[in-house]
């Protein structure tokens, strides 16, 4: 899973560019951006950013009746 | 008689825990993977991980710990299953009907990450108020008796919720730093009712779970719970190893069938599973059980070759060989052995990147294998690449690590590969590594798993030549690939000195050095050059570098022990330093209190810069790995896998 970035609150502070451990983050038109082949999904970037404008995190599926695991067990 | 069964003849005899049958003494331990849902439904991905552990050939696989109060105050780990309502149930049963499609034994682990957990709250719970170690963790509410009776009862739920999933057998998890370890340990243990004060009232919250659990489930449903045989947190008050083992034992009168046994939490101050620590040293722990209990002893940690195991089993010093790690690496571990193929075994190299992600909220995530996590999806070549439609040239330049991932993949998939190299020997600056202190001799495994791997394709190497931009440009490679790696920098004025000496040079026993010892650099491998000194003695190390603490690039499990380790053999930190010249008397700074000189009998270059000189050669060549980017040997891996993918 690689981070994205909300480019409408990004607003280039620049910490996570700082803090990426490979270094491979950086701004473009005063924005966050990152080399996704690079990435080694650390999430330190989203650790880092002070207003939340990076978002790492796991699919919040909410239980979906439709799907075929979730059928009810014939009891 | 397969292979292994005439080499390993204990491992994989056939044994039983309770009534269930095990078809020989490999388990895969329980491991989270924050592949599910975020709201405790089991997800594809995680079905697809346990579907692999089981074609694996280990007798049991044991799902990850699921969470058991409909609070959350119990879940640890953001991708966490649950298993605290009945609408779970189909989800878990999935995974055990894929377990059991590939004739393993499926198990259940129960777990309530006590004062590790609540994830998703702003509060945690645990026995008593007592302040964490780590800074990741908070400080727990404390339970009160109605709360303890509830939990209590979410457990037995919990395993009532296990049985009708189609699972085996439950496990309990009492380790590390979870809830019923909290309850066990006089650390974090202080309450002075029915559920603290002595040994047995301290276990009392355990011998419940595991009674109730025994009286819902049935006579005949194997209970395996894991306990901590030595806690290692003398220094903060936990208990004795002689509380541990008393422990133990109430459970085992509790009515457990297997003792799944383990060293050390999470907030232990020692090293326990990383590769500092031999393989095998916590076996005495396993034996002491053994000695101690009717029940079989299981354990995991740090034992990660099957001779040191069968050597155990042998000497009756262990019943049933867990791993974790071993076979997050290669799920397959337990077939290759059984069928005489260890050589194709990948390695696991106890970095301890899964754990760093799973304390992030990341998926679980391996050094060696990238494709964990993505074992249903065939473009990951989990169980084999598919051969390319149209095969190709390759040439790979640089036969470290990232190269020689490219070129496994290249040739396992139909390519005709070449893989040159400057050197006489694969494996590059791993290679080098690996004659590092502590362990770091094991970094070879993975050189030698990837060259098989090359080999067993048909890959072609051309070792201990040197390749010019010309005869990169009149190559008639479809594709070339630039995997040269990094070398240390030498833009310093000075650099050329005689007291100056390559990181390379020195690990590879090229380059001598003084007793003052002045490493420039500040990330992983000035660290690890500090520590290759440290270890040999006699050199007073000094490590200067820019940034205001040395090893950004250092996966954080592993950064305290080297830091510590930095302490005790004295080295002294100048950071936030600018290097300026290296003179004949040592190296001249500007250090944060001024401009000055560090004496030294030797300079070593520590920082990596890429080695790039033919990636210009031609249009269209592909850089990997430290030519693209100087980063760590997980990197290198990566980029190899991902452009590999991509051929």
């Amino acid at each position: 899973m690689v981070p994205t970035i909300d480019a409408f609150r990004c607003d280039g502070c620049g910490v996570c560019v700082q803090r990426c451990p490979p270094q491979i983050m950086g701004l473009i038109r005063g924005k966050a951006a990152l080399l996704t082949d690079l990435c080694e999904e650390c999430g330190i970037c989203a650790e880092a950013c002070p207003i939340g404008a990076i978002r790492f995190r796991l699919p919040h599926r909410d239980f979906q009746p439709k799907h075929d695991a979730y059928r009810p067990v014939p009891r | 008689m397969k292979p292994g069964e005439k080499k390993y003849p204990h491992i994989f005899r056939p044994f039983r825990i309770g009534k269930m049958e095990m078809k020989n003494r490999i388990k895969y331990a329980s491991t989270e993977t924050n592949f599910n849902y975020g709201d405790g439904f089991v997800s594809d991905k995680e079905v697809a991980y346990m579907e692999a552990q089981a074609r694996g050939g280990a007798a049991i696989v044991t799902t990850q710990g699921a969470y058991t109060d409909p609070r959350g105050e119990g879940k640890g780990y953001v991708g966490m299953m649950g298993i605290w309502d009945d609408k779970f149930i189909p989800g878990l049963k999935r995974i055990a009907d894929v377990i059991h499609k590939y004739d393993a034994k499926a198990v259940l682990q129960l777990m309530h990450c006590g004062r590790v957990g609540g994830i998703e709250l702003d509060y945690t719970v645990g026995p008593s108020v007592v302040k964490q170690r780590i800074p990741r963790f908070r400080e727990p509410r404390e339970m009160t008796v109605e709360q303890i009776e509830t939990a209590i009862q979410e457990h037995i739920d919990g395993a009532l919720r296990c049985q009708e999933a189609g699972f085996d057998a439950v496990e309990i998890s009492g380790i590390v730093g979870y809830l019923v370890s909290n309850f066990i340990s006089a650390y974090t243990n202080r309450r002075t009712d029915a559920f603290g004060g002595t040994v047995e009232k301290r276990a009392e919250f355990m011998r419940r779970i595991v009674a109730g659990i025994r009286k819902a489930v049935g006579p005949d449903y194997p209970i395996i719970i894991r306990l901590c045989g030595d806690e290692l947190l003398h220094d903060r008050g936990g208990n004795t190893p002689e509380e541990s083992l008393q422990v133990i034992q109430i459970a085992e009168r509790a009515g457990i069938d297997c003792l799944s046994v383990t060293a050390g939490w999470q907030e232990s101050a020692v090293s326990v599973i990383s590769r500092d620590v031999p393989m095998g040293t916590w076996l005495p722990i396993a034996e002491r059980m053994k000695k101690n209990l009717k029940v079989p002893v299981a354990m995991a940690y740090r034992l990660f070759l099957p001779g040191i195991v069968e050597e155990a089993m042998r000497a009756n010093r262990l019943d049933i060989w867990e791993m974790c790690r071993p076979m997050i690496a290669d799920p397959f571990l337990p077939n290759k052995i059984l069928e005489g193929r260890e050589e194709e075994i990948l390695p696991c190299m106890a970095c301890n990147i899964c754990l760093a992600r799973l304390f992030r909220d990341a998926e679980l995530c391996c050094f060696v294998r990238p494709s964990l996590g993505h074992e249903s999806e065939p473009e990951y070549g989990f169980y084999g690449f598919a051969k390319a439609a149209r095969p190709k040239k390759i040439w790979i330049i640089g036969a470290g690590v990232a190269g020689l991932q490219v070129g496994a993949i290249a040739a396992e998939k139909g390519h005709q590969v070449t893989i040159t190299d400057r050197a006489d020997h694969t494996g590059g600056q791993l290679a080098a590594a690996a004659h590092g202190p502590w362990g770091d001799d094991e970094f070879l495994r993975l050189v030698r798993y990837l060259e098989h791997r090359c080999r067993k394709f048909g890959v072609k190497f051309e070792l201990g030549r040197t390749v010019t931009k010309e005869e990169v440009k009149a190559s008639d490679a479809d594709e070339v690939v630039i995997a040269t790696g990094a070398v240390p920098r030498t833009d310093i004025p000075g650099a050329d000195g005689k007291n100056v000496v390559s990181c390379l040079d020195l690990f590879e026993g090229r380059a001598k050095v003084g007793r003052r010892v002045v490493i420039l650099g500040d990330g992983g491998v000035a660290i690890s050059t500090a520590l290759l000194l440290l270890h040999r003695g006699g050199h007073e190390v000094t490590l200067v570098g820019p940034a205001k603490k040395p090893g950004r690039d250092v996966n954080p499990s592993y950064i305290w022990r080297y830091m510590s380790k930095l302490k005790e053999g004295k080295a002294v930190l100048v950071m936030q330093t600018k290097v300026e010249a290296i003179t004949a008397e040592g190296v001249a700074v500007v250090a944060p209190d001024g401009p000055k000189t560090i004496p030294a009998d030797t300079v070593v270059l520590a920082e990596m810069r890429s080695v790039q000189d033919l990636a210009k050669a031609r249009k269209g060549v592909a850089v990997v790995g430290d030519a693209l980017l100087p980063r760590r040997a997980n990197a290198a891996i990566l980029d190899g896998y991902r452009l590999g993918m991509r051929l």
